[in-house]
C-alpha cells in the first residue's frame, strides 16, 4: 500500500516539475526581447507601394521570426503644386479600394495562414489618404503620428451622378460600402466609421460610454457628444484650403484617438515602440524590407526605361527597314529582331502589370499589352507566308 | 438452430442498419415537422444528418427539397412504416412525436446515398467528410457565366461521391456577371448538390449574379469581411432592367428565395430601391416588412438597395454564423468533428479535393483562352482574308495554321460553352452549326485546287 502511494507521489511530482519546466519556458519565452520589423511604405499607392515588394518584405519579417510588425504607411498624395499645396481631403478617390484589396490579404489571410505564430500587427499612420486609408483597418492595432490623416476615400453616393439609370448608382454604392465596411468588422472598428470617411451627407456624431465611443446616426443633442461629420454633401472652399473639411470624415491624429480608432500618437519609431509597451525588452530585426521596396522602386524605373528605348527602335528609322526587300534571310533577321523588341516589352509589361495602370500607360504614351502581342502575331504571319 | 439462425441474422442486419447512413435508411419516409414559429410542413424525407432534416414537400404540380436545422424545429412526426434505425436507442414507433435530433458526432448519418466507387477512400467512422469548392476566386476571375458556372459543379458530382463527400462548402468569391447563367447554377445546386449533400455557402463576396446563385442555399455562413447583395440587374453604361425583363427576374429571384427557404422580400430589396426592416422576436423568429417602420431593425432605406455585410446578415440570422477559416466555421456549423476532404497546398486556406481541383482547372483554362480568344479570332480572320491570291505552297500553310486556330477556338468553348455566347453572340448550343462547320469549310475551300 505504501509502495503504491510512493509510486503515485512520485508520478504526481514528475508532473509537478513537468509542469513547472513548461511555466518556466513560456515565462522565458514572454521575457526574450520581443523582434520588431518595420517596413516603411513610401510613395506613390498603387505604383511604389504594391504588393510584390509587400510580399517579399512581410515574409521577411516571417523568415526573421517578427514578434512585432510595424508598418508605416506614408502614402503620396495628389501632385505637389506649385506652391507646394497637395489634394484636397474631399477629393475621393473611393475606387482605390479595389487596388487596396491586392494588398490587404498580405496583412490578413496570408499572415494568418503563412505565420506558424502570428505577429503583433501595428498599423503607424502618417498619410494615409486615397486607397491606403483602407489598409490600417486590417490591423487591431493603430497609430497615427501628430500630422497623420487618414481619409481621402469620399465619392459613396456621388461619383456616378449622371451615369446610367439611379437604381444601378445605387448598386454599385452599396456593393462598394459592403465590402468597405468588411474591412472595418474584420479588424473590429464600427463599419460605420467607414461609411462616414466614404459617403459625403452621413451625418456621424459619437459619444463615449464607459471608454467606448457610442456612434449616432444624428447631429450632437448633449455637450457630452460631438459631430464627425457635417450632414452636408460638400464643403465650403475655406474649409477645402484649410483642410477643415467635414462633409466626409477626415480622420487626423485626435480624432482618431478620440472615437478609438487610434491607440496613441507617436512621430518616431522610439516613440512607438515606447507605447506599444516593449522599450524595455526588444530587439529591432535588420530585415531586408527597405531593400525590396528600394528594388522594387528601381526595377519599375529600369522597366519604364527599356519599354520606351524598345519602343524608339521599333518605330526608328531602321525599325521596319529589311521587312519587304531584300533576302529571304535579310527579312527573316529584320523580323526575328523586331519580335524580340516586343518580347521585352511583353515580358516587361506582363511582369509588372500591378504597377503599370491605366495612368502609368498615358504618362509614358506606352499602348496596352495587347497591341503588342497583336504586333507579334501580325510578323509571325507574314514570315509564314515570306518565301525564299 | 433454425430460431439460432434466423436470430443471428436479425442481429447482423440490425447492426448493418446501424453502419448504413441514415439517409439510406429514412429514403422514402413521410413526415409532419412543426416548426417554432407554428409551420407545419409535410413531406417525404429525403436525408437526415446530424439533426438536420431534408423534407420533400409538395404543392400542386411544385415540389421543393427543404432543410430544416434542429434550430428550426419544434417537433417532427414520423409517419412512415419503415422505422428510423439510424439510431441505436432511440424509439423508432412510427407516427409519435419526436423532438429534433440534437446535432451530434456520436451516431452520425452522414453519407448520402453514395455511388458504387466510394469504398476506396477511407472514412473515419463517424466523422463527416466536408469539402470546399469555390465559386469564384476573386480578382480577375470570378465572373458568373465566365469563371463561374454550371457545367464544371455538375461534373464534379461524382468526384465528391468518389471522395465519401458528405458536406459541400461553396466559397463564394464573385463579383457578379451575365444573369443567364444565375438559374442553371441555382438549378444544379438545388437539384444536385442540396439532394445529395448538405450544402452550405461561405460567402466572401457575393455580389450580384453570385449572391442569386447563393440564395438557393439555405445554410450561408459569412467571412467577416463578406458581403451578399446589390442584385440589380443592368446592361451598357448602368441601364437597369425594366418593365417585362425586371419583373422577370424579380418573378425568378422570388422561385428561387423559396428554394433557399429566404423572404422574398430580401431579394428584393437587393434587387430595386425597396426597403426592408426586420424584427427579431425573443423566440428567435424574424419577420421582414418591406418598408421603414415596421420593423426594429431597418436594413434598407427606400433610396438603397440592400447588401448585407456580416454584422447584419448574422443580426436578422440571414447568416448562421462569422468565420474566417476552417476551424471557426466547423464551430459554426456545430460540426465537433470534421474530416476536410483535399490535398494541403501552399497559399490555400483549405485542402484540395478533386471537385475542387477541377474547378480551379477549368478557371485556368479560361483564363488563358479568354486572354487568347481575341487573337487567335482576329489571327484567323486574317488567314482566311488572305488566301485568295497565294500559291498552292502558301495556301496550305495559311489553311494549316487557320486550322490551328480554329481548333483553339473550338477547344475554348468546349471548356467553356458560355465563349461562344460573350465572343461570338451564338447560342452555346448553336455554335456547331452558325461557327464550326461554315469556318470549317472556309478553311477547306482554301486548299481547294482550282480546276484549270
Amino acid at each position: 500500500m505504501i509502495g503504491t502511494l510512493s509510486r503515485w507521489a512520485m508520478v504526481l511530482l514528475a508532473l509537478a516539475g513537468a509542469m513547472l519546466l513548461s511555466v518556466q519556458s513560456a515565462v522565458a519565452q514572454d521575457q526574450a526581447p520581443k523582434r520588431v520589423y518595420v517596413i516603411d511604405l513610401n510613395g506613390e499607392f498603387g505604383y511604389d507601394i504594391s504588393q510584390t515588394p509587400i510580399r517579399q518584405a512581410m515574409r521577411d519579417a516571417r523568415n526573421n521570426n517578427a514578434d512585432v510588425v510595424i508598418v508605416k504607411i506614408d502614402a503620396k498624395w495628389g501632385e505637389d503644386g506649385l506652391q507646394g499645396e497637395t489634394r484636397p481631403d474631399t477629393v475621393g478617390v473611393f475606387d482605390e479600394l479595389f487596388r487596396a484589396q491586392k494588398i490587404l490579404p498580405i496583412f490578413a489571410d496570408e499572415m494568418a495562414r503563412e505565420w506558424p505564430k502570428q505577429p503583433r500587427l501595428v498599423m503607424w499612420v502618417k498619410r494615409a489618404m486615397g486607397g491606403p486609408a483602407f489598409i490600417p483597418f486590417v490591423a487591431p492595432e493603430i497609430y497615427f503620428t501628430e500630422d497623420g490623416k487618414m481619409g481621402g476615400i469620399g465619392g459613396i453616393g456621388t461619383m456616378l451622378e449622371g451615369k446610367g439609370d439611379e437604381v444601378v448608382r445605387q448598386k454599385q454604392y452599396s456593393l462598394r460600402m459592403a465590402r468597405a465596411e468588411g474591412f472595418l468588422i474584420r479588424g473590429g472598428y464600427d463599419p460605420m466609421i467607414i461609411r462616414a470617411m466614404c459617403q459625403p451627407g452621413f451625418l456621424l456624431s459619437y459619444r463615449m460610454e464607459g471608454g467606448k465611443p457610442v456612434f449616432l446616426k444624428r447631429a450632437p443633442e448633449r455637450p457630452d457628444e460631438f459631430a464627425l461629420t457635417s450632414g452636408e454633401k460638400g464643403d465650403s472652399m475655406q474649409s477645402i484650403v484649410r483642410g477643415t473639411t467635414k462633409s466626409v470624415l477626415t480622420l487626423n491624429a485626435d480624432t482618431a484617438r478620440a472615437i478609438n480608432v487610434s491607440k496613441g500618437t507617436a512621430d518616431t519609431v522610439d516613440d512607438l515602440i515606447f507605447q506599444l509597451g516593449i522599450s524595455r525588452n526588444y530587439n529591432m530585426v535588420e530585415g531586408q524590407s527597405k531593400r525590396y521596396m528600394e528594388n522594387w522602386k528601381r526595377d519599375l524605373a529600369n522597366a519604364t526605361r527599356e519599354i520606351k528605348k524598345a519602343m524608339e527602335e521599333l518605330g526608328g528609322a531602321d525599325g521596319g527597314a529589311g521587312m519587304s526587300g531584300g533576302t529571304y534571310e535579310a527579312r527573316t533577321q529584320a523580323r526575328g529582331k523586331r519580335i524580340r523588341l516586343l518580347d521585352t516589352i511583353i515580358n516587361k509589361l506582363k511582369t509588372y502589370e500591378e504597377a503599370f495602370g491605366g495612368r502609368w500607360h498615358n504618362e509614358n504614351q506606352v499602348p496596352g499589352l495587347e497591341y503588342f502581342l497583336a504586333m507579334r502575331e501580325q510578323l509571325e504571319l507574314q514570315q509564314l507566308l515570306d518565301k525564299k | 438452430m433454425n430460431k439460432l439462425f434466423s436470430g443471428f441474422i436479425l442481429a447482423a442486419a440490425l447492426a448493418l442498419g446501424v453502419c448504413l447512413p441514415a439517409s439510406d435508411a429514412l429514403a422514402g419516409d413521410t413526415a409532419r415537422v412543426t416548426l417554432k414559429d407554428g409551420t407545419v410542413l409535410e413531406g417525404e424525407i429525403v436525408r437526415e444528418m446530424q439533426g438536420i432534416v431534408w423534407l420533400k414537400i409538395k404543392s400542386g404540380k411544385l415540389e421543393e427539397t427543404r432543410m430544416i436545422s434542429p434550430d428550426e424545429m419544434k417537433s417532427i412526426t414520423r409517419d412512415a412504416g419503415a422505422t428510423p434505425a439510424a439510431k441505436p436507442g432511440e424509439d423508432t414507433t412510427p407516427a409519435k412525436d419526436d423532438k429534433p435530433a440534437e446535432p451530434t458526432t456520436a451516431n452520425p448519418a452522414p453519407a448520402p446515398a453514395a455511388s458504387a466507387d466510394t469504398s476506396s477512400q477511407p472514412r473515419k467512422t463517424g466523422v463527416p467528410r466536408a469539402a470546399v469548392i469555390t465559386l469564384g476566386e476573386g480578382g480577375e476571375r470570378d465572373m458568373v457565366g465566365v469563371y463561374m458556372m454550371a457545367k464544371p459543379l455538375h461534373d464534379a458530382i461524382p468526384l465528391l461521391k468518389a471522395e465519401n463527400v458528405d458536406i459541400v462548402v461553396f466559397r463564394v468569391n464573385s463579383g457578379g456577371g451575365a444573369a443567364l447563367e444565375v438559374q442553371k447554377l441555382s438549378d444544379v445546386i438545388y437539384n444536385e448538390y442540396r439532394k445529395n449533400f448538405r450544402t452550405v455557402a461561405w460567402i466572401d463576396w457575393a455580389i450580384s449574379a453570385a449572391a442569386m446563385t447563393s440564395h438557393a442555399i439555405e445554410e450561408l455562413y459569412f467571412t467577416p469581411e463578406g458581403a451578399y447583395g446589390a442584385c440589380t440587374a443592368f446592361h451598357g453604361d448602368f441601364v437597369a432592367a425594366k418593365d417585362a425583363d425586371l419583373e422577370r427576374y424579380l418573378f425568378q429571384m422570388e422561385k428561387i428565395s423559396t428554394r433557399g427557404n429566404h423572404d422574398p422580400q430580401i431579394m428584393r430589396a437587393m434587387q430595386i430601391m425597396e426597403p426592408l426592416s426586420a424584427t427579431v422576436s425573443p423566440n428567435g423568429d424574424v419577420k421582414y416588412y418591406q418598408d421603414e417602420t415596421s420593423g426594429d431593425i431597418v436594413l434598407n432605406t427606400k433610396d438603397r438597395v440592400l447588401t448585407f455585410n456580416s454584422q447584419s446578415a448574422t443580426q436578422v440570422k440571414f447568416s448562421a454564423g462569422t468565420a474566417s477559416n476552417l476551424d471557426e466555421l466547423a464551430k459554426a456549423m456545430q460540426l465537433t468533428e470534421v474530416e476536410w476532404v483535399g490535398v494541403k497546398k501552399p497559399g490555400y486556406m483549405w485542402p484540395i479535393c478533386k471537385a475542387e481541383q477541377m474547378q480551379m482547372d477549368f478557371r485556368e483554362k479560361t483564363a488563358r483562352d479568354e486572354q487568347l480568344f481575341n487573337d487567335y479570332v482576329q489571327t484567323l480572320n486574317q488567314l482566311l482574308g488572305m488566301g485568295a491570291n497565294l500559291d498552292d505552297e502558301r495556301k496550305a500553310k495559311v489553311a494549316g495554321k487557320a486550322r490551328e486556330c480554329m481548333n483553339k477556338i473550338v477547344a475554348a468553348v468546349n471548356n467553356n460553352p458560355n465563349m461562344a455566347l460573350f465572343k461570338f453572340n451564338i447560342m452555346p448550343d448553336k455554335f456547331r452549326e452558325e461557327w464550326i462547320e461554315p469556318t470549317d469549310k472556309k478553311i477547306k475551300e482554301l486548299t481547294k485546287k482550282e480546276k484549270k
